[in-house]
């Protein structure tokens, strides 16, 4: 329609630059819980996101694909602007995959029938071609045999990768997880890191809210630290490792390290 | 600082507040819009019509005329006295606990002052403004006087104990003063006073009667389970209304000849039937409550050293109580309401009091004044009931740790 | 090596947990068994027989539809009528009542403020007012209350308002009937044998099979022609006012005309239990965990799309124990016609028993009828809730 918009669409292709938000703030009521947030991700990058608890990582991620609006900036989600425009929404729903804490399994349907939804009635792939995908999807997370049964029959682990399978089934290019592992017992945390790990290497552009920082350090290409709403620091593992420059991030890597 | 700075971004002046409230909540979209209009339309027009009949076409005469009759029914005249004493323990009681336990919000506030001056207003006059006045003061004296002097004091858990003693002896009392010493004959309790009557009492026997059944049927010991089970079924098989002529027509052939037992009255054969009937329903819903506290703390109890029946009166029993609260009280403002069908075996209850005042010859065509009447003081207690089984819900943290 | 000892002994006879067990249950038989004899003894004092069912009646119900009592037919067959006419109240009560419920529920989880409030006024007014106050408002304050016949309203010439009788348009079968309804189920197996058909070829090839629009559009369709070929099997009838002047309700015909005595029954319990139901449809529905909803956003899925295949089938297997609950209430509550002389089992049980006595025999038979209803009902409702429990609870 307007320039400005032809032009954010060939800038964004020209640098690879696959969420661009600008200056994003969130009400609740008369709270803030986004403060003004500004980054960028570019197409195949891992960025961490971590942050004491309620200082607006989930919101964060949900605002990415609309399950929040925000009330003041601007997302663009590979090329597509997050507004009113219910059509955006269409699209950008099935670009963008959620991986949450909770699961969020459907408890009536069956594992493959959970990953095989979607891309019926989204997509229009016949049935047998979207339980096709499902199957092979559960044979990347490492579950095949599990296909015909009910999420309430399995373990954590193995739900979260159904969940992951299930957002993969959409062919998005972009994968947001909202603490995947926090909701999960040691011994199966592993299993579902593994999975993110090997998508990491696949080249999918991820978003990820944790606190395994060594899985972090090894799969990231950039950390965002957040706190009361904005982006206090951000750079490199190496960098906050290293040499990190604020006193809240140093402080908050030495209660969780 | 970035506290203050917040504070004054939120603040949006109140005319666009209420442009964008209203954009989301009334017309968000043209379905709304047009759902928005045909219900302000439809509601509008009933609400209208009410308050026309309410404030200008109704004839509250026959309320006027019939007030005593629709309160107490055939109490005898001069004996009236007899209810203060247990209203005004009532009120004290209610104060004393709002203040132990509640909290008092500005909206329960304005609820009490209204009601009191509706009361006011259209219930009460000459010396009965007075006694009620001083039910009144009871209750504000007692309220103010726990909430802010006991509470938080050495004597708070002395104080709640007494309270909760109160309350239990409430009945008692009730009962004590009005056929105690000389009193009134219960064929004569009548109006809503029998409808409060047979509630207190029934809810008292079935809330005992409903934890003993539940024990029962989820006891281990296979006939005192199947007993119970089949007591629990047959009750809840027949409506309400089948068991009140059973206890008019066939009890009495039932009754055991001695201690002038076969004579009992029509009021304590209704409270008999009653806190059976309530009684089964109340025994599936505390049995729910009992399924409800995980098998741990059973093991836990029986680790500590406690028998079966100290891990169930001091264990299970309390949690699976507070875990049914909100269906508890549903069920007693059920048996509340449904007090209102002794009308229907010719007691003169509230309902049955609005029957014969509909009857009377200069009232021809009242009916609609007398009925809403009774059912807002039916409503009134249920509707307050279910409020305050909120707070207590809120007060014993049901559904949080 | 010795073995170690063991200080004590074995527990007495009176200390061990079977005969503890035995002891209690024995005590509590006995009582049990106590009473059960005294209430026998008691009862064979009274008339226990079911021959008074025989005789001959002796009273007319004025409310029948679709059965031909009169004063010389047996107390049983006046009995059955009553059984009748509960079973036809509760049958329309239980589908208003839930249609109602369910609107008022889904209401009051609506984003508009307006009527999610008045679903609210709705609910927590006819939910706290007794069920019987209620009957006896509809019945003597507004349908009672309206103009008499030859006053009667008339409104959009469908609908005639009196207090004699509710008329509404009604089609009643003509001499064609049973082929047409014959043709009808045929349509019915077509419509279905095409929704199966697009169901399929949606599951193939993943365009939108439109089975449900297309089932419908040809079972109408199917409908209506064979309705004109068969010529015209149903005679509908609009109210009419001033036609014959024989028969009871003179001034007025045509249609089906409604006692205020059935319209005040099942407004009451239409409105009182709908809002019941309502708060069990809003509970089930906020029961479930937020994240569901959610995922299927998340996912792309569209809200028909999000409620049909998600949220319902998951509110549903929490809504039906309590909603059974609630349709056993709606049976039992019937039973308040006694209160306005409507003729159903209890009014005409009890009007047998007031003429002939024999109390004991007559109310085991009313709690029998009532087991029989409500074990229908539940039995009904347990099928539909085994379809829809779900594998593996988490
Ligand atoms: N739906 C909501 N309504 C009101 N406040 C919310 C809501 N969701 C989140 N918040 C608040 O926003 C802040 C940020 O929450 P969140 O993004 O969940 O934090 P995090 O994921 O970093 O722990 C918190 O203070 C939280 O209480
Ligand atoms: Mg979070």
């Amino acid at each position: 329609m307007t320039s400005t918009e032809t032009r954010t669409e060939a800038a964004d292709a020209l640098t690879g630059e696959i969420i661009v938000c600008q200056d994003v703030e969130k009400w609740y009521g008369d709270f803030q819980a986004l403060r003004g947030i500004t980054t960028t991700v570019r197409e195949g990058e891992v960025v961490v996101v971590f942050g004491p608890s309620g200082s607006g990582k989930s919101t964060f991620l949900r605002c990415l694909n609309r399950l929040e609006e925000h009330d003041a900036g601007r997302i663009v989600i590979d090329g597509i602007e997050l507004n009113d425009d219910l059509r955006n929404l269409e699209k950008v729903r099935s670009e963008v995959g959620m991986v949450f804490q909770q699961f969020n399994l459907f408890p009536h349907l069956t594992v493959l029938r959970n990953i095989a939804l979607a891309p019926q009635k989204v997509r229009r792939m016949p049935r047998r071609d979207a339980e096709a995908l499902g199957r092979e999807l559960l044979e990347r997370v490492g579950i095949p045999e599990q296909a015909d049964k009910f999420p309430g029959q399995l373990s954590g682990g193995q739900q979260q990768r159904v969940a992951i399978a299930r957002a993969l089934a959409m062919r998005p290019k972009i994968m947001l997880f909202d603490e995947p592992t926090s909701a999960l017992d040691p011994e199966m945390i592993k299993e579902v890191l593994d999975v993110m790990h090997n998508l990491a290497e696949s080249g999918m552009t991820m978003i990820v809210v944790t606190h395994e920082m060594g899985f972090a350090r090894e799969v990231a290409d950039r950390f965002l630290f957040f706190d009361e709403g904005l982006i206090v620091e951000e750079g490199t593992p190496e960098h906050f490792f290293t040499d990190a420059r604020e006193g809240r991030t140093k402080l908050f890597l030495s209660q969780i390290l | 600082m970035a506290a203050a700075a917040r504070v004054v971004a939120a603040r949006r002046p109140w005319h666009v507040r209420a442009r964008r409230w209203a954009r989301a909540n009334l017309f968000s979209s043209g379905w709304n819009t047009l759902l928005t209009a045909v219900t302000l339309a439809v509601g509008g027009y009933i609400t209208f019509a009410l308050l026309r009949f309410v404030l200008v076409s109704a004839d509250w005469g026959v309320i006027e005329a019939n007030r005593r009759l629709i309160f107490l029914g055939r109490f005898p005249q001069g004996e009236e006295w007899r209810v203060w004493p247990p209203l005004w323990a009532f009120l004290l009681l209610a104060g004393a606990s709002y203040g132990l336990w509640g909290r008092l919000r500005p909206r329960d506030a304005v609820v009490f002052v209204l009601s009191s001056a509706f009361l006011y207003a259209f219930m009460v006059e000459g010396a009965n403004a007075l006694l009620l006045g001083i039910g009144l003061a009871l209750a504000i004296g007692t309220w103010a006087a726990s909430d802010a002097l006991v509470r938080g004091s050495r004597y708070e858990e002395l104080a709640k104990r007494i309270t909760v003693g109160g309350w239990a002896l409430l009945v008692p009392f009730l009962l004590f003063m009005l056929a105690g010493f000389g009193g009134v004959r219960s064929s004569l309790w009548g109006g809503l006073l029998l409808n409060v009557v047979v509630a207190t009492v029934a809810m008292e026997a079935a809330l005992v009667l409903g934890v003993l059944f539940a024990l029962g049927r989820a006891s281990s010991l296979p006939l005192v389970s199947r007993v119970s089970a089949l007591y629990i079924e047959v009750i809840r098989g027949a409506p309400l209304i089948a068991w009140i002529f059973i206890g008019w027509f066939v009890l009495p052939a039932f009754l055991p000849p001695i201690l002038g037992l076969q004579d009992i009255g029509l009021v304590l054969r209704a409270m008999l039937i009653f806190s059976f009937f309530e009684g089964a329903y109340i025994a599936e819903i505390v049995r729910g409550g009992l399924q409800s506290v995980p098998r741990g703390q059973v093991e836990a109890a029986h680790a500590v050293g406690l028998g079966a029946v100290r891990t169930m009166t001091l264990i299970v029993l309390p949690q699976a109580l507070r875990n049914v609260i909100p269906a508890l009280v549903g069920q007693l403002i059920t048996l509340w309401k449904d007090t209102s069908l002794v009308a229907i075996i010719a007691l003169t209850d509230a309902v049955g009091a609005a029957q014969a005042a509909i009857a009377q010859r200069e009232f021809i065509g009242r009916q609609a004044e007398v009925l809403l009447f009774v059912a807002f003081l039916f409503w009134t207690v249920a509707f307050v009931m279910s409020r305050l089984s909120q707070q207590l819900e809120r007060a014993l943290g049901v559904g949080q740790r | 090596m010795s073995t170690i000892a063991i200080p004590g002994r074995a527990p007495g006879f009176w200390h061990r947990r079977r005969t503890r067990r035995l002891a209690i249950q024995a005590a509590f038989g006995v009582l049990v068994a106590l009473i059960l004899l005294y209430l026998l003894e008691r009862a064979l004092g009274l008339q226990l027989g079911f021959e008074f069912l025989r005789s001959r009646a002796g009273f007319a119900i004025s409310h029948q539809w679709a059965t031909d009592f009169s004063a010389n037919n047996s107390r049983l067959d006046a009995y059955l009528t009553g059984v009748w006419n509960t079973v036809r109240l509760v049958v329309v009560g239980l589908l208003l009542a839930t249609f109602l419920g369910v609107l008022a529920g889904v209401s009051r989880l609506s984003s508009n403020w307006l009527v999610a409030k008045i679903a609210l006024v709705y609910v927590e007014v006819f939910r706290n007012t007794p069920l019987l106050i209620q009957i006896i408002f509809w019945y003597t304050a507004v349908f009672l209350r309206l103009p008499p016949t030859r006053e009667g309203i008339q409104l959009f010439d469908l609908v005639f308002l009196s207090n004699r009788a509710l008329v509404i348009p009604w089609a009643f079968p003509q001499d064609g009937i049973g082929v047409w309804l014959i043709v009808l189920a045929g349509a019915a197996v077509a419509a279905w044998a095409v929704r199966r058909w697009r169901i399929a070829d949606e599951e193939r090839t993943g365009q939108p099979g439109r089975g449900n629009t297309m089932a419908v559009t040809l079972f109408v369709l199917l409908a209506a022609v064979s309705y004109a070929l068969t010529d015209q099997p149903l005679d509908l009838e609009v109210p009419t006012v001033n036609p014959p002047v024989n028969g009871s309700f003179r001034g007025m015909g045509g249609g089906l005309q409604v006692s205020p005595e059935f319209a005040g029954l099942l407004v009451g319990l239409v409105m009182y239990t709908g809002a019941f139901i309502a708060e069990i449809v809003r509970g089930s529905i906020q029961a479930l965990p937020r994240g569901q909803g959610e995922a299927s956003q998340a996912l792309g899925l569209g809200a028909y799309d999000r409620m049909t295949l998600i949220i319902l089938p998951q509110a549903l297997r929490i809504m039906i124990p309590p909603l059974t609950n609630q349709y056993l209430n709606l049976t039992k509550n019937s039973s308040l016609a006694v209160a306005i002389a409507y003729p159903e089992l209890f009014f005409v049980g009890g009007t047998i028993q007031n003429n002939a006595g024999h109390a004991v025999p007559m109310f085991l038979l009313i709690m029998a009828t009532y087991l029989v209803l409500s074990g229908v009902t539940a039995t009904a409702m347990n099928v539909l809730n085994r379809r829809v429990q779900v594998v593996g609870n988490n």
